[in-house]
C-alpha cells in the first residue's frame, strides 16, 4: 500500500471544498433559524394585531418577539406553545385564524396559563416550536400526541379524580361504568375501593337456586337477563358442569323453616299488593321497570327456589349478611302470598319443566367445579370464606394511560394500535386480543366501551403533587350504634339515604337535619305507613310495617339528635298568611306542587304542610333552596326575608283537612 | 465518481422522499366512536352540556326536546310553547332573560320560574347554545315553515 501524497493542489483543493462546505451548512443553519415556523407565525401575527385591537390596547398588548414558553416548575413541564398561540388569552382574537385564535369557553378562567401551561390538559409536545414537532397529531417516538375534545377528559381525569366532573360527560359515564362492572375485584385501580364490590354471597346458593338455572345462568347472564351486572366468562360445558356441581353443593346455612307453610292458601294477588305497597320497585327491576340497586326481578320465579326465597324475606341478613335488603316486618302469611307471586307470575317462559338432575354430590366433580371457580375469579366479586387471600386475578391498571402497547398487537392492520383504540378493543372483545384471555366478555356498547376507555386513560404512572389534584373528601364509615343502630341495620335506611355523607343518594332526602325539617308527628306516622310525599317518582319510601315502638325510637333520635341548631330558632315574626297565599299563587307555586287537590307533581305536595315542615326550615329553604341541595330543582326566587316568612306562615296554615281532602 | 455522488443524492431523496409520504392511517374505531356520536347529536360540545342541563331543570315542563310535552305540561296553564316553532320568533338574548329571570321577567305567565340564581352565566349559555340548536333543528325550508306557522301560532 502506498501512502496518497498530498500535493499543495491536491491540499487546496480540499480546503477549497471544505470552505465551501462549511459555508453551505452556516447558511443553511442561519437560513433554518431565520426561517423558522415560528418566526413566520409571529410575522402575520404583527401584521393581524393592529387589525384586531385598538391603538391604545395595542400599545399594552405584549410584543411577539421571540420563542415564549411556560414552565410548571412544580411537575418539571415545559409548554412553548403561546410562541404561535399568541391571541390564546386574548378575547379580542375570537374570529382569527388558528393559531392565533382565542382560547374557546371559559377555560383558561378556571385553568389559567401561567399554572397549567397548555399539554397538561392538550397533550402534544411542549417543548416544541413548530406545528408537526409539537405532535398536534401523531408523532413517532411521542407517547402523547394532542387528542380529540372527547379524549381530552382523559387528561382532565389525571387531575380531576372525582367520580363526576361536571364537564367531562366521557369520563364521568366511564368512571360510573367502572364502578358499575366492579372491575376494582379483579384489577387494582386507583380512584375504586374493593369494598365498593357488591354480589351476593354463595356459600349457600345451593340452597337458592334451582339446578337448570346455573348452567343457563353461567352460559351467558346476558340471555337469562339483558341488563345482568354479571358479565358473560365464555366458560366451556364443562366447566359449566362442573361449576354447578360446586355451588349446587355450597349449603353452609339453611333456609328457615317453611315446612308449616300452606302453600295451596297462597293468594299471588294480595302478593302482588304487598310487592308494590313495599315498593320493591325502588331497587328491583321488572320488565325494564324499577330500580337498579338490587337484582332484576323479572324472572326470579325460574331461578329460585321457593322455600329459599320465604326464608330471605323473612331474614335477609341470615344469609347475606352484607345484603342492601330491607327487613321487612312481615307475617307468614304475607310472606307466602308474596313468594307466591314471585314465583309463579315473574317467569321466564323458556324454563324446563323438568329440570334435568345434576349429581352435586361427586366429589370429583364438586372439586373440578372448585377450580373453575378459583381459576376466573368468581371469589373476586363473590366473597367466598377461605379465598379471602386469593388476591386479584387481573393485573393493576394503576398508570395504565401511560403504558406502551404490545407491539405484537396487530389487529388486522400492519401498525399496531394506538394505547387507546387497543384499550377499546380489549373492553369490547377481550378474547380477540391475548388468547387465553380470563376477562369476561361485559357486552359494552361501543359508546360505553368509549367511555371507560377515556376513564382508563386517566390512570397515570407519574404521581401528581397534591396542590394540582382535585377529589371528592374521603368519607368516614357511619355506623350507629345502640337500638337506632339496630333499627337503621334492619330497616337498611343507608341503602338509600346519606347521613354524614355515609349511605346512597337514591333517596333525595339526606337525613342530617331531618330532624328540623319535619314535624315530630309526622316523622312518626310517615316512618309507621309511608303516603306517598312525590307520587311521580319510581323509588319511594317502603312500607315496612314497623312496630309503633321502633317509629317513636326512630323519630326520638332523629328530632334529637339529627337537628340543625340553627333551624330550630324561634320566627321572630311570623309573616301573614294571607300575604303568603297571594305571593303562592303570583309566582306559581302550584305549577309543581299540590295544594287542595290541585297542582303539580313535580315538587312535593304540600296539602298537609301544616302538619309535615317545621316553620324554620321551610323558610331556609325558601330563601336559598342551592345552599341545602345543590342542583335541587325547586327555584331560587330571591325572595326578601318578609316574603319567605309569609310564604312560610301560608303553608303553616295548610292542613289536610283545610285543604280539602286528596281524591 | 460522478455517478456515485448522483447515485447518493438519489438514494438520499427517496428515502426522505418516502418519509415524507404520508403512510395509510391506521383505523381509528375510539375515534369512529367519538365522530359517530357527535354526528348523530349534531350538537356543539357546549350545547350537549346544556342538553344535560336541559333535562334536569326544563324537561319536566318542557319536554326533552322542548316540544311542550313534559309530563307536567298537562297542569299548566298558559301550557309550555314548542320550541321548535317558537324559537325562531326571537332573538337568543330573550331566551337568556326568560331562563335567567323567568318568564315573568318577559311579562308573561310566571309559570316558567327564573334560574339565574341557580345557574351560572356559563351554564346559561350552555343551555342557550341547545336551545339555537334546538330552533334549527326545528326550522323546515322557509316556504313549508311560513305555511306551517299561520294557523298554528299564537
Amino acid at each position: 500500500m502506498r501512502e496518497p501524497q498530498l500535493t499543495p493542489l491536491k491540499l487546496l483543493r480540499a480546503f477549497t471544498l471544505l470552505g465551501i462546505a462549511f459555508l453551505g451548512i452556516f447558511t443553511w443553519v442561519f437560513l433554518k433559524e431565520y426561517l423558522a415556523e415560528w418566526r413566520t407565525y409571529q410575522a402575520a401575527f404583527r401584521v393581524l394585531q393592529p387589525q384586531l385591537k385598538d391603538p391604545h390596547a395595542l400599545s399594552l398588548a405584549p410584543r411577539a418577539e421571540g420563542i415564549r414558553q411556560i414552565w410548571l416548575a412544580d411537575i418539571d413541564r415545559v409548554d412553548r406553545c403561546t410562541t404561535c398561540h399568541l391571541g390564546a388569552d386574548d378575547p379580542d382574537f375570537g374570529k382569527a385564524p388558528q393559531p392565533f385564535r382565542t382560547h374557546s369557553g371559559t377555560w383558561l378562567n378556571s385553568h389559567q396559563p401561567e399554572r397549567f401551561g397548555c399539554t397538561v390538559c392538550h397533550a402534544g409536545q411542549g417543548e416544541a416550536t413548530g406545528f408537526r414537532s409539537a405532535a398536534h397529531e401523531p408523532l413517532a417516538h411521542w407517547p402523547a400526541p394532542m387528542r380529540s375534545l372527547e379524549l381530552m377528559e382523559a387528561d382532565c381525569g389525571a387531575c380531576h379524580r372525582e367520580r363526576a366532573p361536571r364537564q367531562a360527560p366521557w369520563l364521568a359515564e366511564g368512571r360510573r361504568l367502572i364502578a358499575n362492572a366492579n372491575c376494582v375485584a379483579c384489577h387494582d385501580l386507583p380512584g375504586f375501593r374493593t369494598e365498593e364490590v357488591r354480589a351476593p354471597r354463595l356459600e349457600s346458593v345451593g340452597y337458592k337456586a334451582r339446578p337448570d338455572w346455573f348452567a343457563r345462568w353461567l352460559k351467558d347472564p346476558k340471555v337469562y337477563l339483558p341488563r345482568s351486572r354479571m358479565p358473560n366468562f365464555r366458560l366451556q360445558a364443562d366447566e359449566i358442569e362442573a361449576l354447578s356441581a360446586f355451588l349446587l353443593s355450597q349449603r353452609a346455612v339453611a333456609p328457615l323453616d317453611a315446612s308449616g307453610i300452606d302453600w295451596k292458601k297462597a293468594d299471588p294477588d294480595r302478593g302482588r299488593g304487598l310487592f308494590g305497597e313495599a315498593r320493591c320497585v325502588s331497587c328491583h327491576m321488572i320488565d325494564g321497570r324499577g330500580g337498579t340497586l338490587g337484582p332484576e326481578l323479572s324472572r326470579v320465579g325460574s331461578k329460585v327456589r321457593r322455600e329459599w326465597l320465604f326464608s330471605f324475606l323473612k331474614d335477609p341478613f341470615r344469609e347475606q349478611p352484607e345484603t342492601l335488603m330491607v327487613h321487612y316486618r312481615l307475617s307468614d302469611d304475607e310472606i307466602r302470598d308474596l313468594v307466591a307471586y314471585l314465583s309463579t307470575e315473574l317467569v321466564d317462559p323458556e324454563a324446563p319443566a323438568a329440570p334435568p338432575e345434576i349429581g352435586y354430590l361427586d366429589p370429583k366433580r364438586v372439586e373440578a367445579g372448585r377450580a373453575v371457580f378459583v381459576k376466573h375469579g368468581c371469589h373476586s366479586c363473590h366473597r367466598f370464606s377461605g379465598m379471602e387471600g386469593l388476591g386479584k386475578i387481573g393485573p393493576s391498571l394503576a398508570g395504565l394511560g401511560d403504558r406502551a402497547v404490545d407491539e405484537g398487537a396487530r389487529m388486522g392492520s400492519k401498525a399496531p394500535p394506538t394505547l387507546p383504540n387497543w384499550i377499546l378493543l380489549k373492553l369490547r372483545t377481550p378474547e380477540a386480543l391475548a388468547e387465553p384471555s380470563r376477562m369476561p366478555t361485559y357486552n359494552l356498547s361501543e359508546r360505553e366501551a368509549a367511555a371507560v376507555t377515556v376513564a382508563l386513560l386517566s390512570l397515570r404512572a407519574a404521581d401528581l403533587p397534591a396542590s394540582r389534584v382535585t377529589n371528592e373528601p374521603l368519607v368516614p364509615a357511619y355506623e350507629p350504634q345502640g337500638e337506632f343502630g339496630a333499627l337503621v341495620r334492619r330497616y337498611r335506611c343507608l341503602s338509600c339515604h346519606r347521613i354524614r355523607g355515609w349511605g346512597s343518594d337514591l333517596s333525595t332526602v339526606p337525613l342530617d337535619r331531618i330532624g328540623s325539617q319535619l314535624q315530630r308527628g309526622y316523622l312518626q306516622s310517615y316512618l309507621e305507613n309511608p303516603g306517598a310525599v312525590r307520587v311521580s317518582l319510581e323509588e319511594r319510601m317502603p312500607y315496612f310495617h314497623m312496630t309503633s315502638d321502633e317509629a317513636r325510637a326512630l323519630t326520638d333520635y332523629f328530632s334529637t339528635v339529627f337537628v340543625d341548631d340553627g333551624l330550630e330558632a324561634p320566627v321572630a315574626s311570623p309573616g301573614s298568611a294571607r300575604q303568603g297565599q297571594q305571593i303562592f299563587e303570583r309566582l306559581g307555586c302550584r305549577g309543581c306542587h299540590i295544594v287542595g287537590g290541585q297542582g303539580g307533581y313535580v315538587g312535593p305536595d304540600l296539602s298537609d304542610s301544616g302538619r309535615r315542615l317545621k316553620p324554620g326550615w321551610t323558610t331556609a329553604w325558601l330563601l336559598k333552596p342551592e345552599q341545602w341541595k345543590p342542583g335541587t330543582i325547586q327555584p331560587d326566587y330571591g325572595l326578601t326575608s318578609e316574603e319567605a316568612q309569609a310564604l312560610t306562615a301560608y303553608l303553616m296554615s295548610l292542613t289536610a283537612a283545610k285543604a280539602g281532602s286528596r281524591p | 465518481m460522478k455517478r456515485r455522488v448522483l447515485l447518493l443524492v438519489a438514494v438520499w431523496l427517496g428515502l426522505t422522499g418516502c418519509r415524507r409520504a404520508s403512510p395509510p392511517a391506521p383505523p381509528d374505531p375510539l375515534g369512529d366512536v367519538f365522530r359517530k356520536q357527535a354526528q348523530e347529536e349534531g350538537l356543539s360540545r357546549t350545547a350537549t352540556e346544556g342538553k344535560r342541563l336541559f333535562a334536569h331543570y326544563c324537561a319536566t315542563c318542557h319536554g326533552e326536546r322542548g316540544q311542550g310535552d313534559g309530563q307536567n305540561a298537562y297542569n299548566l296553564d298558559p301550557k309550555p310553547p314548542d320550541f321548535q316553532q317558537s324559537l325562531r320568533s326571537h332573538a337568543p338574548s330573550y331566551w337568556r332573560r326568560i331562563i335567567e329571570g323567568g318568564s315573568a321577567a318577559v311579562s308573561r305567565s310566571p309559570l316558567c320560574p327564573p334560574w339565574g340564581r341557580a345557574l351560572s352565566k356559563r351554564e346559561i349559555d350552555t343551555l342557550v347554545a341547545y336551545l339555537e340548536a334546538l330552533g334549527r333543528a326545528g326550522s323546515p325550508p322557509p316556504s313549508v315553515g311560513q305555511a306551517a306557522a299561520g294557523p298554528g301560532s299564537p
